[in-house]
Order: C-alpha cells, then structure tokens, then sequence
C-alpha cells in the first residue's frame, strides 16, 4: 500500500530542500563535515518520525 | 606470510565459525538476534568491501557525489513506509521471498524466473570477485604476501565459503548463524573505520584544528566538493538494496526480519558512521603520500604508524566483510537456482526428505557459484573494487524496469519485460562487463561521436541501458497483448492495491485429508508442514470451517513458496487444494479482506486512512449491536456473528464466521438456513427451543427474524443476506403477565358482582332452610333441609372466596413482618382440618427472619400453598417450607411436596383463575390466582418447578423483599 501523502512530501522536501542543502555543502569555505549534518539531520529525523508513529500507531 | 596477516587470519577463522556455531546452538537469545540493530549492523556487513576500503575510494574519487550515492543507499530504509513495507505488505500477502519469485507471481512465467535468477547470478560476480580479490591484494600491498600467493588466498577463501555453507548449510540454522555473523561483522567494520579515523585525525594530522587546516591549504576541501557523477551514483545505489541478493535475502530470512520496521533509521546510521572518518583517512593517506590505492588506505595508515593491533584489526574486519558477503550472496543465489531451476523441475518430492534434498541442493549450486566466482576473479584484470562493484550493481540494476512495472506499472507484460531486459544486459556487457574483462575501449557511433567503453564511462553506460531497457519494456508491451490471467496479477502486485482474496469453495474439506494429498506430493514432509501451518496460525486440526481452510492453504502456500519458489509451491497447492470455480462468479473473501485491512492500517494515510477508521466504526457498530446480526454469503458462508447473536446463541463469532450455517449448531443453523432459503423476509415471534433446557429454565425463547438480501446492483455482494435475530422472549414474558393481570383485575370485578347478587338469596335461602329444619318433624324434610343447608353453606364459601379474591389488590397494611408467623399460623389453621389427608408439615423458617408485607395476607398465601400441597401429597409425606436469602437480601421461600407433580404443559395455566385439576367441588380453581395476587402486591413473584426428582414432588417458589 502506497503512502501517497508521504510520497508526496518526499518529493517536495528533494525539489526544494535538496538544492538549497547542496548550495549550503558546497559554499567556500564552509566546514567539510557539513554534509555528514545535514545526513545525520535526515536520520535523527526519520528516528522522531517512526517514533511518532510508532507510538500513534500511524 | 606476515604475522600480522596470519594473526588476522586465524583469529578471522576462528570467530567467523565460532558465532556461527555459538549462535547454531541456540546460545544467543531470541531477544538479541531479531534486535534491530543486530539487524542493522548485519545490513552494514553484507554490504561488502566497498562499503569498508572501498569507501575511500569511492569518495576520493567521486567528492561528495559518492557520499551521496552512500546516503541514497540507505535511503529505502529511511522512507521504509514507501518501498520496503509496500513489498513486505505483497511479499506476506502473495507468498514469494525473492525477486525471481516476485517476478513469476507477477508475470505468470517460470522463464522469467530462470533468467532473473541468471542476471542476478552474473550480474553478482564481478561483486563476488571484488571480495575475494581485495583480501589478498591488501595482503600483498602490505607486504605480507607475495604476488604467487593471491590464488591460493583466494581459493581459501572460497573453501572457508564453501565450509560454512556446508557446516551452517540448513535453512534454519541459518536463521540465526547469518545475522550473528554478519551484525559482527558490521561492528567489527565500523570500530575499525572509526579507530582508523581517529588515528588519523590525531596520529597524522595531531587534531581536528590542523586537519582542517591542512584542507583547506591542499585545497582538498574544495576537490571533494564535487558532484558531477551523482545522479548516476544516486541512481545506482538507491536500487541496490531492492536488487542486491545478499540483501533481500538478509531481509527474507524467516520471511522478513520480524522487528526491523521500528528502527529503519538504523542502517543510515551505520553507513553514516562508516562514512565519518573517510575523509581524515583519505586525507591521511594523502599527507602520508601511501603508495598504495585508495582502497588500501584503511589497512595501509596504522601499519604506516606502526599501529600493529589497528592494523590487525582492519584486516580482520575486511576478512568479515568480504567473506560475509560471499557467503550469503552463495546461499542466497544457490537458493534462487533451487526454486526457479531445480524444484520446478520436479513433479513430486516423495522419494526425498524434502529439507535434506533442499539444502543439498542449495549447497551444490551456492558451490558452483563460488567457484565460478573465484575463476571470474582470477581471470579478471581490474584490481578496483569500486570499478568491479559497481559493474555487478549495473548488471542487477536491469532488473529494476520490471521490478518497477510489477510495482506501479500494470500494463507490464512478459514479453515487454523480456525484450527490455535482453537489450538492457546487451548494452550493460558491452559496455562495462566485456570492457571489464577484455580491457578499456573506444567506439565511435555516428549519434554520439567516440565513446568510451569500459569502468571510466560507467555512469553513461549504466543511463544508456536502463532507458533502453525501460523504453524498451514500454514500448513491447504496449505494442503486445497480455493474457487475462497475466492482467489479474498485475493489479495484485501493484504498490498501492490490496489484493482481494477470493472466497472459493475448497477441496478437501479436511486439514487431515489435505496432509494426506500433501504427502502425495512432498512424503514425509507433508506432517511436518502441515503441524508447522497450524502452529503458526494456531488452529485447531478439527476445525473445519471454509475459512479455516481457505487461512490454511494460504499459509501453507506462504510456506512452500520459501522452500520451493512460487512456481512450484502453486503447483503442489493447486494439486491438493484445488479452488473450485464450478461456474460461480467469484466473490471477495470478507473474512481476509477484514484481516488485511487490519493488518494495513498503518499502512494508510489520507483519505484511505478515514474510510478504514469509518469501516472499523461501522463494524463495532454492528459487533456490539445489542440485537443479534449476522451476515450470510449467498453459499451459505457466515461472514459476521455479532457479539449480542453470540449471547443469545452460545455459539461465539471464532467459531460462527468462516463456517457454513448447515454446521452450526443446532437449532440454530437449521432454523437460519431455513430462514435464508425461504422467501419470506420477516418470520415474527418464532419459537426456538432450548438445546439444552434445565427444569429452572424456560423450554424455549421467542425470537422476531428479519432478513435484507443484497440486490444486484452490487453484483460481487448480490445474494448476500444480513439477519437480524431479535429476542423477544422477555417482551412476551411480560404481555403475557399483564394480560395474566388483567383478566385477574376482570374477574375480580366480576367475582364482586357475582357475590353481591348470589350472596343475598343464598343468604334468604340459607335462612329459610334452617326455619324449615327447626319447625319441621319430618326425617325427610329436615334430612332435605339440611342438604339444602350444606348447599348453601358451600355457595357461601365460594362467595367468600370470591369477595377476598375480589379484594385482594385493596390496600394492605406492608411493614416488617417475621415469616415465621404466617407460615406457623398456616399450618396450625390446616392442622385443625381433622377430615383432610394427613401429611406431616415442616417449616424451617429462621424465626428471626423478617420479609416486607402483610401477615395476613401472607397467611393467606401460606395456607394456600400448603393445602395445595397437601391435598395432591400421599398420605404421611411431608410438606416443607424452606427458605434462602439470595444475594440481594431477596427472600426465596420455597414450599415442596412429594406429590405427583405438575405437568410442564400445566405450568403456566395453574395461576388462572379458576384453573383447577381437582375434582368437581373439592376446589375453586381461586387458590394459585389468589397466591399470585397477592405475592405480586408484594412486589414479588412466584415461580413452579416441577416435578423435582423421579418425576415426582413440585416446588413452588415465592420471593418476597427484606424489610
């Protein structure tokens, strides 16, 4: 069974975020562990939402 | 060899057989190997050696592209609701375990099972071969071994493979030796990378604070951010885990790892702290200008720092991973021969122990394939692992076009699927695996000018084959028909769809006689299966309903498939339980589809997610009805036994639902059968008699039936019947008192009446016939006289009788009344009646206790009930009067006899008026009425059992209220 509203929201959070998060890594100068953040974010992320729905069974 | 490099190992070898066979022997507990992260740290080891040296070659080579390609590796647990529990959802509702298996069920076609097992079995060597040779070129990069020695490395390897597959080589077995094994080997990976990590922030670069600053002055930090192979890379790795054997059969173990689902964060999360220290490393390795590949920095930097330990460590990690990876990639491809080549091809598995023959099987072809992994691996002249990594990912990638058309594409047919995949794997072995092979080339075509073939153009060739092999499938199958069964299965494997069990009428009826047709086919296994399905579905061998029958094939074809394939396990389940269509139009399955739709709900979201939230309130809604409701297929099937139906009838909705109406119990089968058939739609006031009725029960309860018949504008549902059972005994019970109580009330008016005008002239009578008595001398006179005078005497009493009967409901004067008293007056008034049959009463009221009522009124009843009781008693017997106190304060006072009873028929006749069974003249029929009367003034009630033992004595029951 397909999630469609998650679906949905994935595909608008890698058209929007996704470019902005890549202009963010690659600025000059910036920090080379910024996208080991920005995938750690992603995962404490996908931790509170299964917990979430873990616990409201949804 | 060196003795660091022996050290590792056999320190390897020792642990690698040892958790195998500690975890074997069921040493580890069942809480820790299904733990989700025993779980994610084995997804992290069967990823490979590119996953751990290779790591610092893919990002050395590719920037932050490869780290990009690391996260969409793990992105299909991340967002695990859309495409792992899509296919756990069809994989446990469609019964296959891989995806050859997938693609059979999918597209009706064993061919296409056989040459998908073949693409995964190709496609998977130049991995294997990655894993095999990197072991000894590390070996030999450090120095520990000399060129001569890398085959004989390699095939030590493959012997250690083939070893562990031969001692740990049983299905179950493996259940719990492979993630033991392999969540080891995860973390024995990872401590090593981050200690590597470590050594190189602070024994190369002395802290973060130079390491960033040596970055930034090198211009590293700017190399690595680079991006220009991520689509490609994204592409490449967000599909391995849906293809990668040894994956899907990590996540098929014992048919889908059972607690994953709460923690798919944590594979992210592994590869995330494997990608941690790549870059220190890479950049150590760098400063330290090792002489050696990429993929050889993890090894090379503690034994440059002379970090013996360190270095041991990485090698004993690397040994874990790349052997791990064969390993499983052997069982797990020996099984897809097994179930898309061998089982198939069998007719029957009697002459066999069908585990043993399995296994061997599994073993033999696991071995062949290895062995032709390490021939693959010598001869092959590529030294990367990433080159060789991503060459076998290209290959399985093909199967991505019709594993995406089985999910989401339903047009999808096998000819499309077919061709597509023919001129995908063409153009993925011309351009990367022959090159890989034959050496790096260039041709020239006149669309794209010169092209370069082989590893370096990889990420062109891999786009090329799969649009080719995508447009391809299309356009065949939109050009090409598709057969109706094809059609119908392409819609059950769709991503969103919830397949809708047909509700067939099987054969046999029996689980017993389906395991006896099951050792037909499979022998001595037949028992084993067949105890293995009722364990776990937790059925009862003689429960026989349909939709025992029809959970019980499915469980069973759930199970076969595992073991045989889909192709062959729908044959042995087609052969011993065949669905019987005999021309009907199939109808949905209503009992599993509510199982799956519970099963589901998590699934949903939106409005799917309402509709199953308003489906669950209008189920409740009718489960707790307090009027009896069940559904009833047009074959007769129970589709829904309401809890109020299950009340009313004995018969609970476990054992109601799925079972045939003839079967249920009597009467209630026969009579709901009766009633479907028949064409009436409402039988009112239907009597139904008590199975098992008790002398204090009533015989039997009055039921009001309805019925609603499905019309056929919804022809799947048409003939489908909902009944409505409603007990209206209570209803009854109470009409029936209050009609009791009005023709009391009539003729007590009556019986006034009747008084008034009889009491007079008998009265003048009475009066002139004692005149006649003392003034006349004459014997005959006088003798008439005094007829006359007991004539009236005897109208006179029956008038009285009337006249306290008609004034029985006038007020009375209720308080604290001692029981004993009115009893103990009774029977001193009926002791005095010398003419009367002589019977001994017996009164064991506590004289203490105390009732609510009038003393005498309550005498009246009393010398009713004993008179009563008295009169139809032998001589001699006794009459007792009991009491209890029930658990309300309610007082029960019982009066029993040993006379000849009440028949049953009589019992609701013997409160009427002027009822009697005595002879004429002896009674008035007025006794019992009266006795009810007055017990109901009392807010009481009177009830009659009898007989009560022997067909003798009677009891009757009056309740009387506490003060």
């Amino acid at each position: 069974m397909l999630n469609h509203r998650l679906a949905a929201l994935l595909v608008f959070l890698t058209c929007v975020i996704s470019p902005l998060t890549i202009h963010w890594i690659t600025t000059p100068g910036a920090s080379w562990l910024r996208p080991y953040f920005a995938w750690l974010l992603v995962i404490i992320a996908s931790w509170l939402w299964q917990r979430r729905r873990g616990q409201y069974g949804r | 060899m060196g003795g660091d490099a022996a050290f590792s190992l056999a320190l390897f070898l020792a642990l690698f057989f040892g958790i195998a066979a500690f975890a074997q022997h069921r040493r580890v507990p069942q809480s820790l190997w299904t733990h989700p992260l025993v779980y994610a740290l084995s997804f992290y080891g069967v990823s490979g050696v590119l996953f751990y040296f290779g790591l610092v070659e893919v990002i050395g080579r590719y920037g932050l592209a490869g780290l990009l390609g690391l996260m969409a590796y793990t992105a299909v647990f991340i967002c695990s609701p859309l495409f792992l529990e899509p296919l756990r959802w069809i994989s446990r509702a469609q019964a296959f375990s891989s995806i050859p298996d997938l693609l059979v069920y999918r597209f009706r076609s064993a061919r296409l099972g056989q040459i998908a097992t073949l693409v995964l079995a190709l496609s998977s060597l130049p991995i294997a071969a990655a894993q095999l040779k990197i072991i000894p070129d590390t070996f030999f990069a450090n120095g520990a071994i000399d060129s001569s020695h890398r085959f004989t490395l390699m095939a030590l390897l493959t012997g250690v493979v083939i070893a562990f597959m031969r001692l740990f080589g049983s299905t179950f077995k493996l259940h719990r030796a492979i993630p033991m094994v392999m969540a080891f080997s995860g973390a024995i990976a990872l401590i090593a990378l981050l200690l590597c990590g470590l050594l190189a922030v602070y024994g190369v670069f002395d802290g973060f604070a130079n390491l960033n600053s040596w970055a930034e002055s090198s211009g590293q930090t700017a190399v690595v951010k680079r991006f220009d192979q991520a689509y490609a890379l994204i592409l490449l790795f967000f599909t391995a885990p849906f293809i990668l054997p040894q994956l899907i059969h990590l996540q098929t173990l014992g048919r889908w790892w059972p607690r994953n689902i709460p923690a798919s964060w944590m594979p992210s999360l592994m590869v995330w702290l494997a990608a941690l220290p790549i870059l220190p490393i890479l950049w150590a390795g760098l400063k330290l200008r090792a002489d050696v590949p990429f993929h050889h920095y993890v090894s090379a930097i503690p034994l440059l720092l002379d970090y013996r330990a360190l270095h041991a460590l990485t090698l004993v990690a690397g040994l874990f991973v790349s052997v791990g990876l064969i390993t499983v990639m052997s069982i797990a491809i020996g099984k897809l021969f097994v179930t898309t080549f061998i089982a198939p091809g069998r007719e029957r598995f009697t002459d066999v122990d069908l585990d043993q023959w399995l296994d061997n099987w599994r073993f033999r072809a696991g071995t062949l394939w290895v062995l032709a992994a390490l021939l693959f691996a010598v001869d092959i002249p590529s030294q990367s692992i990433t080159d060789l990594t991503i060459t076998g990912m290209m290959g399985l990638a093909q199967l991505v076009p019709a594993l995406m058309g089985t999910l989401y594409l339903p047009r999808i047919n096998r000819k499309g699927c077919l061709a597509g995949l023919s001129v995908g794997l063409g153009l993925w072995a011309f351009g990367s695996l022959l090159p890989l092979i034959s050496g790096q080339g260039e041709i020239t075509t006149p669309f794209t000018g010169p092209l370069v073939v082989g590893p370096a153009n990889w990420a062109y060739w891999l786009l090329e084959s799969l649009i080719a092999n995508l447009l391809v499938t299309l356009v065949v199958s939109r050009l090409t028909s598709m057969s109706r069964e094809e059609r119908l299965y392409a819609h059950r494997t769709m991503v969103d769809s919830l397949p809708i069990p047909r509700r067939s009428s099987l054969d046999p009826t029996t689980i017993d006689a389906v395991e006896a047709r099951l050792a037909d086919q499979i022998g001595n296994q037949a028992a084993r299966e067949v105890n293995q399905v009722i364990a776990d579905l937790k059925l009862d061998r003689n429960d026989h309903r349909p939709l025992t029958l029809r959970t019980f094939r499915d469980r069973l074809n759930y199970n076969l498939s595992d073991k045989l394939g889909t192709f062959a396990s729908e044959r042995v389940i087609n052969s011993i339980m065949p669905l019987g269509d005999r021309g009907e139009t199939p109808v949905d399955d209503m009992s599993l589809l509510e199982t799956r739709l519970a099963g589901a709900g998590n699934a949903m979201s939106g409005l799917a997610a309402e509709l199953n939230k308003l489906r669950l309130y209008h189920r409740q809604s009718l489960e707790n009805l307090p009027i009896g409701v069940c559904s009833i297929a047009r074959d007769g099937e129970v589709l829904l036994w309401n809890h109020a139906l299950a009340a009313r009838t004995g018969i609970s909705p476990r054992l109601a639902e799925g079972a045939k109406l003839a079967s249920l119990p009597e009467p209630w089968g026969q009579l709901l059968l009766s009633f479907a058939d028949s064409d009436a739609t409402h039988w009112p006031a239907h009597e139904v008699p008590h199975p098992e009725h008790r002398a204090s029960s009533p015989a039997s309860s009055w039921f009001h039936l309805n019925k609603y018949r499905v019309e056929e504008s919804s022809p799947v549902y048409a003939g489908n019947q909902i009944i409505l059972i409603e007990d209206i005994s209570e209803r009854l019970r109470l009409i029936q008192e209050l009609a009791h109580a009005e023709r009391l009330t009539s003729v007590g008016r009556l019986a006034a009446g009747v008084a008034h005008e009889i009491g007079n002239p008998v009265t003048g009578i009475s009066c002139l016939a004692q005149d006649l008595l003392s003034e006349s001398t004459s014997p005959e006179v006088q003798q008439t006289a005094g007829i006359i005078l007991a004539q009236t005497e005897r109208i006179s009493t029956i008038v009285r009788t009337l006249i306290d009967f008609s004034r029985s409901d006038d007020t009375i004067d209720h308080g604290p009344v001692l029981l004993a008293r009115p009893a103990d007056n009774a029977i001193q008034l009926l002791r005095l009646d010398k003419s009367a049959k002589p019977v001994d009463f017996v009164s064991a009221i506590p004289p203490d206790l105390q009732v609510h009522g009038d003393v005498h009124q309550l005498t009246q009843v009393f010398v009713n009930l004993l008179s009563n009781a008295r009169d139809s008693s032998p001589a001699g017997s006794e009459v007792r009067i009991d009491c209890e106190i029930t658990a309300n304060g309610t007082r029960l006072v019982h009066v029993s006899d040993q006379g000849s009873g009440i028949p049953e028929e009589l019992h609701d006749r013997v409160l009427d008026p002027f009822f009697t069974t005595k002879e004429p003249g002896e009674g008035t029929g007025l006794g019992l009425s009266l006795v009810y009367s007055i017990i109901r003034l009392h807010r009481g009630y009177i009830t009659i059992t009898s007989p009560l033992a022997d067909g003798r004595g009677t009891r009757m029951t009056i309740s009387l209220n506490a003060p």
